[in-house]
Parts: C-alpha cells; sequence; structure tokens
C-alpha cells in the first residue's frame, strides 16, 4: 500500500503532462481559426440573440430589455412584409430563369466539342467576376429613362420610352434582368462540370437502343444531371434571398419600397435608423429561411436525387 | 451529311454567339459610354459608339474618384485577407486533416456548422464589437470615447478572414488527406519540424486548390460591397465598390461619362486578373459546385 500510494499520482501528473505536450501543437496550428471563430463569429451570433431582444441603438448606452417583442412587431409591419414577398418575387423572378440560360449555354457548349468551349465560357463567366456593386452603376445608366440604353434604342425603333427604374412594377423585374445577367454564367459553369462528369457509356448505350436527342436529354443527361441541377437550385435561391448590393446601387428600396429587400430592410434599420434590435430580428427571419433551404438540401440530397 | 453537320454547328454558333453578346453587351456599352463627349450624353436617344474617342474622359475621372486612393485601399485590404487567409486555413486544413487532438471532431464540426448561417445575422454585432474595440480609434480600455476600428483596413479583414474561412478550411483538409502519410513520415524522420512539413513538404503538392481559394477569396474581397459599406466613410479609407458608389455624388447628373470611365478601370483588376488565372476560376466554381 505505501509503497503503490505516491506512485500513482506521479503516473497520472506524467500522463496528463504528456497528454497536454501531445495536444500542445495541434491546438497551437488550430488556434488562429479557433479564437476567430469564437470572437468573430460564434460570440457575435450570441449577441445578436441577444440584441434582437432589446431595443437599442448601439449606442453606449445599456440596451433595453423587450423579450419577444422585436419579434411580435414583425407581425405587424407592413414594410418587413412587402421586403419579405419582395425577396420571394425576386427569387421567382431570378432563380429559373438564370439555371435555364445556365442549362441552354452548357448543353450547346457541350455538343459543341472542345474548340471554343473555353472562349465562350470566358464570355459568360465575365459577368460574374465583375462587381455587382459596380456593374449596378452601369445597369443604372442602361435603364436611365432620357439618355439610357434601353430607351434609345426604343425610341429609335419607334417606341415610347419606358421608366423601368421608376416604375413601381417594373423596378423589380428590371433589377431581376441583372440578377439574371449576372448569375447565368455561374449556373452554366456548374452545369457544365455536371455535364461532362456523365460518362459516354450512356449515350453510348442509349443510341445503340435507338433513343433521338430528345429522348437522350430526357431519360439519360437530365435524371444524371439531377444531383447538380439541385444543387444550383438550393444555391440560387439562398443566394437570391441575400440579394443586396444591386438594390442598395440601383433603387435603393424603391420607388415606394417596390425593391425593398430583406437585406436592405435589415440594412435600413440597423444602420440607417439604428434600430439595431429590429435589425437583428429580421436577420435570424433570414437565417431561419436560409436554414430551412440548407436542410431540404441535405435531405434531399442525402438520398432522392441520385442516380449512381 | 457533313452539309447538315455544319449547317447545325453554324446554328449552334449562332445562338451561342447572340448569348455572348447579351453577356458582354453591358461591360462593352460601359467602356463606349465612357470615351464620349459632354453632348453625346446629353443627346438623346444617345448613340451606341462615339464618333471620336474622348480619352481625356480618363483622367478626370481618375482624379475625381480618386481612383489612386480606392485602388490602393482595396489592393491592401484583398492582399492581406488573402495571404493572412490561406495561411491560417492551411495550418488549420492540415492539422486538421493530420493530426489527433482532443476537440478535433468538435471544433471541425463547429467550423463547418458556421457556412449555414448567413453573414447578416452576425453583422450588426460585429459592427459593435469593432466600434467598442478597447484602446483602438480613440477608445479607452472600456471601448467609450472614439470610433473603435470602424474606418480602418482591420475592420473589413477580419471579418472576412473569418467569412472566408470555414469553406477554405474544409477543402485544404480534404486535400491533405488526398495526400499519402508516408511523406510526411519520411520527412519527420529526416528531422524536419511540423511547419516544414507542412510548407515545404505538402502545400507544393496541393498549388492548384491554393490557387483556386486564393481566386475565389481574392474575388469575394475585391467584389465586397455590403460590409466595408457599413464599417467605412472615410473617403480615405473607402474601397472600390464603395467609393464609386458614394462619391457618385462628384458628378453632375449629366457626367455619365466620367463615371463610367470609373466603372471600366475599377474593372480592369479584376479583368486582368481573371484572363492570366481564368482555369482557377473555374476550378474554384466547380468546386464550389461540388461541395453539395
Amino acid at each position: 500500500m505505501a509503497l503503490v500510494q505516491p506512485v500513482a499520482p506521479v503516473r497520472a501528473r506524467g500522463g496528463i503532462r504528456r497528454a497536454l505536450a501531445r495536444n500542445l501543437e495541434p491546438w497551437l496550428l488550430v488556434a488562429p481559426v479557433v479564437v476567430l471563430f469564437v470572437v468573430f463569429f460564434y460570440g457575435p451570433l450570441l449577441y445578436a440573440l441577444y440584441i434582437s431582444l432589446t431595443e437599442w441603438n448601439g449606442g453606449l448606452t445599456t440596451p433595453k430589455w423587450i423579450g419577444l417583442d422585436n419579434y411580435w412587431k414583425l407581425t405587424g409591419d407592413p414594410k418587413f412584409q412587402k421586403a419579405f414577398w419582395n425577396t420571394i418575387y425576386y427569387t421567382l423572378l431570378t432563380v429559373l430563369p438564370s439555371m435555364g440560360f445556365g442549362l441552354a449555354v452548357a448543353l450547346l457548349l457541350n455538343r459543341q466539342g472542345s474548340r471554343l468551349i473555353n472562349a465562350y465560357r470566358f464570355v459568360y463567366y465575365l459577368p460574374v467576376i465583375t462587381a455587382t456593386a459596380v456593374m449596378s452603376v452601369v445597369w443604372r445608366f442602361i435603364y436611365l429613362p432620357t439618355g439610357g440604353l434601353l430607351n434609345s434604342i426604343l425610341i429609335r425603333l419607334g417606341g415610347e420610352p419606358v421608366l423601368w427604374l421608376l416604375d413601381p412594377d417594373l423596378a423589380m423585374p428590371s433589377l431581376a434582368v441583372t440578377s439574371i445577367w449576372r448569375h447565368a454564367g455561374f449556373c452554366m459553369v456548374i452545369f457544365l462540370a455536371g455535364l461532362q462528369a456523365i460518362s459516354d457509356t450512356y449515350y453510348e448505350a442509349a443510341k445503340i437502343d435507338g433513343a433521338n436527342s430528345w429522348q437522350l436529354f430526357r431519360h439519360v443527361t437530365w435524371p444524371l444531371l439531377s444531383p447538380t441541377t439541385f444543387f444550383v437550385l438550393v444555391t440560387s435561391i439562398i443566394g437570391s434571398f441575400q440579394v443586396f448590393d444591386s438594390v442598395r446601387v440601383m433603387t435603393r428600396g424603391g420607388p415606394v419600397d417596390s425593391t425593398n429587400v430583406i437585406v436592405y430592410n435589415i440594412f435600413e434599420n440597423a444602420f440607417e435608423t439604428f434600430a439595431m434590435g429590429y435589425g437583428s430580428a429580421i436577420a435570424f427571419v433570414l437565417f431561419l429561411m436560409i436554414m430551412f433551404m440548407t436542410l431540404v438540401q441535405f435531405k434531399v440530397l442525402g438520398g432522392r436525387v441520385h442516380y449512381e | 451529311m457533313t452539309i447538315a453537320r455544319s449547317l447545325g454547328t453554324g446554328a449552334l454558333n449562332l445562338m451561342l454567339g447572340l448569348g455572348a453578346i447579351l453577356m458582354v453587351g453591358p461591360i462593352l456599352y460601359m467602356v463606349s459610354v465612357s470615351l464620349m463627349t459632354d453632348a453625346e450624353i446629353r443627346s438623346f436617344p444617345t448613340p451606341l459608339f462615339p464618333a471620336s474617342i474622348q480619352l481625356e474622359n480618363y483622367p478626370v475621372a481618375w482624379s475625381r474618384v480618386r481612383f489612386p486612393t480606392l485602388l490602393y485601399n482595396t489592393s491592401f485590404i484583398t492582399i492581406i485577407t488573402v495571404a493572412v487567409g490561406i495561411l491560417i486555413n492551411i495550418l488549420a486544413g492540415y492539422t486538421f486533416a493530420r493530426l489527433r487532438f482532443w476537440g478535433r471532431d468538435f471544433l471541425f464540426m463547429a467550423m463547418l456548422g458556421t457556412m449555414m448561417i448567413p453573414r447578416q445575422v452576425i453583422m450588426i454585432p460585429v459592427y459593435i464589437i469593432l466600434a467598442r474595440w478597447p484602446l483602438a480609434g480613440g477608445n479607452d480600455l472600456f471601448g467609450a470615447g472614439g470610433h473603435g476600428l470602424l474606418n480602418s483596413a482591420t475592420a473589413v479583414i477580419v471579418p472576412t478572414v473569418v467569412g472566408q474561412t470555414a469553406f477554405a478550411t474544409f477543402l485544404l483538409r480534404q486535400a491533405f488527406l488526398s495526400l499519402p502519410g508516408e511523406l510526411e513520415d519520411a520527412a519527420r524522420i529526416d528531422g524536419c519540424g511540423t511547419l516544414r512539413v507542412i510548407f515545404q513538404i505538402y502545400s507544393p503538392l496541393i498549388a492548384p486548390v491554393i490557387a483556386t481559394l486564393a481566386v475565389l477569396k481574392f474575388m469575394g474581397v475585391w467584389n465586397d460591397f455590403l460590409w466595408p459599406l457599413i464599417v467605412l466613410n472615410d473617403p480615405d479609407k473607402l474601397t472600390l465598390t464603395v467609393g464609386i458608389n458614394l462619391l457618385q455624388g462628384q458628378f453632375g447628373i449629366t457626367d455619365w461619362h466620367y463615371l463610367m470611365a470609373a466603372t471600366s478601370l475599377a474593372t480592369v483588376p479584376v479583368l486582368i486578373i481573371y484572363a492570366m488565372a481564368q482555369r482557377y476560376f473555374v476550378r474554384g466554381i466547380a468546386i464550389t459546385g461540388l461541395k453539395g
């Protein structure tokens, strides 16, 4: 007994020391990333939740605790609800057209053979790499009622000038066109990668069975491309939920809030009227919308949209 | 047969060509307007192309938007963001892939979890944390009195690095996992330390992945608008995207040719890098597409 007892703590201490020594290097290597995530992500996430339960202008005063009042206020705020439905409207207007455009170009390029693929891909991808905030200035000029490109063309063709971004009914569709222009190249590149991953043997087998081009697309390409299609769909929806740059530059949410979207609404509340609490509450609505899309993606891609 | 095929190829190219014109149209029109005279801008309908090329619009735009300042700020922020981001992501990516340690799986999952959360949720608290940062920008120890880190390059760099870290670290981990462990064992027997293993043995082997990530990070920070718009308002500190939009007030309502010259100038650096590194841009998007 007397001999065993002093040994045990020494061994344990040695074990801990060795374990610490073994863990020290890995911890040091991940430390920058971990510290940054604690201070600039998870910390702020909890802080945001707290702020959303308060009324606060972000200044040196103490936030005033109001419980769920900000969230109740959302249910009766016509401006927020307009922003919510505008975001859905924008998503409907942009996602499927840019995917359709991107898929059509990808299919054409895939048939084209390799010679011109790179040149076309370069051009179609240009709008993706340019800054949205910068190109939106250009689009503002294109849409200008007097002097803009579109109305200049319309008048030359004998038409009447249109108000485009100044017309509450046309502002959102006009904005959506710029978004399709910007996003189609992104869809195209992903679709092209998806198409090139489909093995030729499927097409050869189908051709031997006498399939025509439409049948090849309908029964070979489309089902085998479905994971890609679904991925592009979800990514595009999440992206359009977060639209801001083009709205800020081209319309500032107007005219009469017809292009006021959720992120713009957060921006206005938090950084123009300094309603930090209410802005945070709206941000959590966006959080839920995006979380929902992500979960749908996990669930569906986990099983159904898979053929190989 | 060959006639039918070349007709088909012709029709295909015609469609693709028309689409391509729609894609480059706004960019070409921007350049075209930037070269017009006052009179051409004021005339309506506005011409498609300038009658004579007014290159002198560019020096005017250059000084009015203070292009050198904006370019310097944007380049500085971009270079530091990409370099620091790549460096710490390589360290973490290697560690998650190759080393065993307490808390590894928890930390890794916590990092991946951030990818599901939109940055707009933490925008407000991060802004306040930066504004209240102790002993910076005139702040006292308790974060009162000054503007903290707002209006500094740091205010853009740090949150951007954080926002770009999860995806990059994940991809780097996958890349490190694909390399054989024997390489590391051999290097360690020869007396290599961990840092040399990471930077001299492994990193060169995944150079294409690193280049792709660098390009993705570059695009993300160079083109960002929302975050710099929130944390920067001192005209000396603005980035290109924010500067061109805020300084639109410097131009009269009919000064669109100068504004278009400014937007053209702002687009040139991205175009140069795109033309040089096209394959990494495309690969970057293909990788983003594969993450699902």
